[in-house]
Protein backbone atom coordinates (compact mmCIF):
# COMPACT_ATOMS: atom_id res chain seq x y z
CA UNK A 1 0.00 0.00 0.00
CA UNK A 2 1.11 3.55 -0.76
CA UNK A 3 2.96 5.22 2.15
CA UNK A 4 2.33 2.22 4.42
CA UNK A 5 5.79 1.97 5.97
CA UNK A 6 6.44 5.70 6.59
CA UNK A 7 3.03 6.15 8.24
CA UNK A 8 3.50 3.11 10.49
CA UNK A 9 7.05 4.21 11.33
CA UNK A 10 5.73 7.62 12.43
CA UNK A 11 3.08 5.92 14.59
CA UNK A 12 5.76 3.73 16.17
CA UNK A 13 8.14 6.63 16.85
CA UNK A 14 5.45 8.75 18.52
CA UNK A 15 4.24 5.74 20.52
CA UNK A 16 7.75 5.09 21.85
CA UNK A 17 8.19 8.82 22.58
CA UNK A 18 4.94 8.78 24.59
CA UNK A 19 6.50 6.31 27.01
CA UNK A 20 10.06 7.66 27.08
CA UNK A 21 9.54 11.44 27.27
CA UNK A 22 9.74 12.87 30.81
CA UNK A 23 7.03 15.52 30.52
CA UNK A 24 3.46 14.24 30.98
CA UNK A 25 1.83 16.70 28.60
CA UNK A 26 4.40 16.12 25.84
CA UNK A 27 3.92 12.36 26.29
CA UNK A 28 0.15 12.80 25.90
CA UNK A 29 0.75 14.92 22.78
CA UNK A 30 2.99 12.18 21.33
CA UNK A 31 0.27 9.65 22.11
CA UNK A 32 -2.27 11.81 20.27
CA UNK A 33 0.04 12.03 17.24
CA UNK A 34 0.53 8.26 17.31
CA UNK A 35 -3.23 7.62 17.43
CA UNK A 36 -3.83 10.18 14.68
CA UNK A 37 -1.22 8.48 12.51
CA UNK A 38 -2.91 5.11 13.00
CA UNK A 39 -6.22 6.76 12.03
CA UNK A 40 -4.49 8.22 8.97
CA UNK A 41 -3.25 4.73 8.12
CA UNK A 42 -6.86 3.51 8.25
CA UNK A 43 -7.88 6.37 5.95
CA UNK A 44 -5.07 5.55 3.51
CA UNK A 45 -6.21 1.91 3.49
CA UNK A 46 -9.74 3.04 2.59
CA UNK A 47 -11.23 2.03 5.97
CA UNK A 48 -13.49 5.06 6.30
CA UNK A 49 -15.70 3.96 9.21
CA UNK A 50 -12.72 2.80 11.28
CA UNK A 51 -10.89 6.06 10.58
CA UNK A 52 -14.00 8.01 11.64
CA UNK A 53 -14.25 6.00 14.85
CA UNK A 54 -10.61 6.52 15.79
CA UNK A 55 -10.49 10.21 14.85
CA UNK A 56 -13.83 11.31 16.31
CA UNK A 57 -14.53 8.92 19.16
CA UNK A 58 -11.10 7.79 20.31
CA UNK A 59 -9.06 10.97 19.76
CA UNK A 60 -12.02 13.30 20.29
CA UNK A 61 -12.98 11.90 23.68
CA UNK A 62 -10.46 9.44 25.13
CA UNK A 63 -7.20 11.06 24.02
CA UNK A 64 -8.61 14.51 24.77
CA UNK A 65 -9.28 13.46 28.36
CA UNK A 66 -5.78 11.96 28.64
CA UNK A 67 -4.29 15.23 27.37
CA UNK A 68 -6.34 17.32 29.77
CA UNK A 69 -5.31 15.08 32.69
CA UNK A 70 -1.65 15.15 31.65
CA UNK A 71 -1.72 18.93 31.21
CA UNK A 72 -3.17 19.35 34.70
CA UNK A 73 -0.41 17.27 36.28
CA UNK A 74 2.36 17.79 33.68
CA UNK A 75 4.51 20.75 32.82
CA UNK A 76 3.88 21.68 29.22
CA UNK A 77 2.94 25.23 30.08
CA UNK A 78 6.40 25.91 31.51
CA UNK A 79 7.92 25.61 28.01
CA UNK A 80 8.90 28.81 26.16
CA UNK A 81 6.34 30.26 23.77
CA UNK A 82 8.58 29.78 20.70
CA UNK A 83 8.84 26.05 21.47
CA UNK A 84 5.06 25.73 21.57
CA UNK A 85 4.79 27.77 18.34
CA UNK A 86 7.33 25.49 16.64
CA UNK A 87 5.38 22.37 17.71
CA UNK A 88 2.13 23.92 16.43
CA UNK A 89 3.73 24.82 13.07
CA UNK A 90 5.14 21.29 12.73
CA UNK A 91 1.72 19.78 13.45
CA UNK A 92 0.06 22.03 10.85
CA UNK A 93 2.71 21.16 8.23
CA UNK A 94 2.29 17.42 8.93
CA UNK A 95 -1.51 17.75 8.65
CA UNK A 96 -1.20 19.64 5.33
CA UNK A 97 1.21 17.01 3.98
CA UNK A 98 -1.23 14.23 4.92
CA UNK A 99 -4.08 16.23 3.38
CA UNK A 100 -2.10 16.46 0.13
CA UNK A 101 -1.23 12.75 0.14
CA UNK A 102 -4.57 11.16 1.06
CA UNK A 103 -6.36 11.91 -2.27
CA UNK A 104 -3.68 9.79 -4.03
CA UNK A 105 -4.78 6.74 -2.05
CA UNK A 106 -7.33 4.31 -3.54
CA UNK A 107 -10.92 5.55 -3.20
CA UNK A 108 -12.67 4.59 0.03
CA UNK A 109 -14.67 1.38 -0.08
CA UNK A 110 -17.62 1.29 2.31
CA UNK A 111 -19.25 -2.12 2.34
CA UNK A 112 -23.02 -2.33 1.99
CA UNK A 113 -23.33 -3.93 5.41
CA UNK A 114 -21.58 -0.97 7.06
CA UNK A 115 -23.86 1.77 5.73
CA UNK A 116 -26.73 1.30 8.27
CA UNK A 117 -24.21 1.30 11.11
CA UNK A 118 -23.41 5.02 10.86
CA UNK A 119 -26.34 5.98 13.12
CA UNK A 120 -25.25 3.38 15.65
CA UNK A 121 -21.68 4.68 15.55
CA UNK A 122 -22.87 8.24 16.16
CA UNK A 123 -24.92 6.97 19.12
CA UNK A 124 -21.89 5.16 20.55
CA UNK A 125 -19.81 8.32 20.12
CA UNK A 126 -22.40 10.35 22.04
CA UNK A 127 -22.59 7.70 24.78
CA UNK A 128 -18.82 7.58 25.22
CA UNK A 129 -18.44 11.34 25.42
CA UNK A 130 -21.31 11.62 27.92
CA UNK A 131 -19.80 8.80 30.05
CA UNK A 132 -16.50 10.71 30.23
CA UNK A 133 -18.35 13.88 31.28
CA UNK A 134 -20.22 11.94 33.97
CA UNK A 135 -16.91 10.45 35.18
CA UNK A 136 -15.40 13.92 35.61
CA UNK A 137 -18.48 15.20 37.44
CA UNK A 138 -18.50 12.18 39.78
CA UNK A 139 -14.77 12.67 40.47
CA UNK A 140 -15.37 16.33 41.31
CA UNK A 141 -18.26 15.66 43.71
CA UNK A 142 -17.23 12.40 45.36
CA UNK B 1 -0.58 -5.35 6.47
CA UNK B 2 1.97 -7.58 8.20
CA UNK B 3 3.86 -4.38 9.03
CA UNK B 4 0.76 -3.06 10.82
CA UNK B 5 0.66 -6.17 13.02
CA UNK B 6 4.39 -5.88 13.77
CA UNK B 7 4.13 -2.18 14.65
CA UNK B 8 1.05 -2.92 16.78
CA UNK B 9 2.83 -5.64 18.72
CA UNK B 10 5.89 -3.43 19.29
CA UNK B 11 3.63 -0.61 20.55
CA UNK B 12 1.86 -3.03 22.89
CA UNK B 13 5.25 -4.18 24.23
CA UNK B 14 6.40 -0.57 24.69
CA UNK B 15 3.17 0.25 26.52
CA UNK B 16 3.57 -2.74 28.82
CA UNK B 17 7.14 -1.62 29.55
CA UNK B 18 5.77 1.81 30.41
CA UNK B 19 3.21 0.21 32.74
CA UNK B 20 5.97 -1.71 34.52
CA UNK B 21 8.47 1.13 34.71
CA UNK B 22 6.32 4.20 35.48
CA UNK B 23 5.89 5.46 39.04
CA UNK B 24 3.37 8.17 38.21
CA UNK B 25 -0.37 7.64 37.75
CA UNK B 26 -0.58 9.92 34.73
CA UNK B 27 2.25 8.00 33.06
CA UNK B 28 0.41 4.76 33.78
CA UNK B 29 -2.67 6.19 32.03
CA UNK B 30 -0.54 7.18 29.01
CA UNK B 31 1.12 3.73 28.92
CA UNK B 32 -2.30 2.03 28.90
CA UNK B 33 -3.31 4.22 25.97
CA UNK B 34 -0.11 3.28 24.09
CA UNK B 35 -1.20 -0.36 24.45
CA UNK B 36 -4.63 0.58 23.03
CA UNK B 37 -3.03 2.42 20.08
CA UNK B 38 -0.90 -0.68 19.42
CA UNK B 39 -4.03 -2.82 19.43
CA UNK B 40 -5.66 -0.36 17.00
CA UNK B 41 -2.70 -0.70 14.62
CA UNK B 42 -2.71 -4.51 14.89
CA UNK B 43 -6.44 -4.55 14.12
CA UNK B 44 -6.01 -3.01 10.64
CA UNK B 45 -5.61 -6.35 8.76
CA UNK B 46 -8.80 -7.70 10.39
CA UNK B 47 -10.69 -4.60 9.25
CA UNK B 48 -9.49 -5.18 5.70
CA UNK B 49 -10.27 -8.89 5.49
CA UNK B 50 -13.45 -9.08 7.63
CA UNK B 51 -14.86 -5.52 7.92
CA UNK B 52 -17.89 -6.34 10.09
CA UNK B 53 -15.93 -8.34 12.66
CA UNK B 54 -13.12 -5.78 12.66
CA UNK B 55 -15.55 -2.89 13.08
CA UNK B 56 -17.20 -4.39 16.13
CA UNK B 57 -13.82 -5.32 17.58
CA UNK B 58 -12.82 -1.68 17.08
CA UNK B 59 -16.01 -0.43 18.78
CA UNK B 60 -15.39 -2.80 21.69
CA UNK B 61 -11.74 -1.70 21.98
CA UNK B 62 -12.60 2.01 21.96
CA UNK B 63 -15.41 1.45 24.49
CA UNK B 64 -12.97 -0.34 26.80
CA UNK B 65 -10.44 2.46 26.34
CA UNK B 66 -13.08 5.08 27.22
CA UNK B 67 -14.10 3.10 30.30
CA UNK B 68 -10.57 2.69 31.58
CA UNK B 69 -9.73 6.35 30.97
CA UNK B 70 -12.88 7.38 32.86
CA UNK B 71 -11.99 5.16 35.83
CA UNK B 72 -8.24 5.94 35.94
CA UNK B 73 -8.94 9.65 35.38
CA UNK B 74 -11.41 9.73 38.27
CA UNK B 75 -8.89 7.90 40.51
CA UNK B 76 -6.16 10.41 39.55
CA UNK B 77 -8.39 13.42 40.30
CA UNK B 78 -9.50 12.04 43.66
CA UNK B 79 -5.99 10.96 44.65
CA UNK B 80 -4.58 14.39 43.83
CA UNK B 81 -7.40 16.10 45.70
CA UNK B 82 -6.73 13.94 48.77
CA UNK B 83 -2.91 13.62 48.76
CA UNK B 84 -1.72 16.47 46.46
CA UNK B 85 0.42 14.04 44.48
CA UNK B 86 0.14 11.52 41.65
CA UNK B 87 3.46 9.82 42.43
CA UNK B 88 2.91 6.21 43.49
CA UNK B 89 6.10 5.96 45.57
CA UNK B 90 5.11 9.06 47.48
CA UNK B 91 1.60 7.70 48.06
CA UNK B 92 2.99 4.37 49.23
CA UNK B 93 5.29 6.03 51.74
CA UNK B 94 2.47 8.20 53.06
CA UNK B 95 3.85 11.47 51.69
CA UNK B 96 7.15 11.32 53.63
CA UNK B 97 9.31 11.66 50.53
CA UNK B 98 10.27 15.26 49.61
Amino acid sequence: MFMEYPVLAVALIFGVLAVLVKDNAVAALSLAFSAATVAGYYALAGLVVASFLVFVVYIGSVILMVMVTASMYGGFFDYPRRYKAAVAVLAVVAALLLWALIPQAPPPQVGQELQPNFDLLALIAALLVSSLVVAIEVAKRA
Amino acid sequence: MIAAIAVGLVLIAVGLYGLAASRNMVRLLIAVEVVVVGALAALAPVLSTAPSVGLWALVLLISMAAGEVAIIGAVIYRTYAAAKTTDLEELRSGGDRP
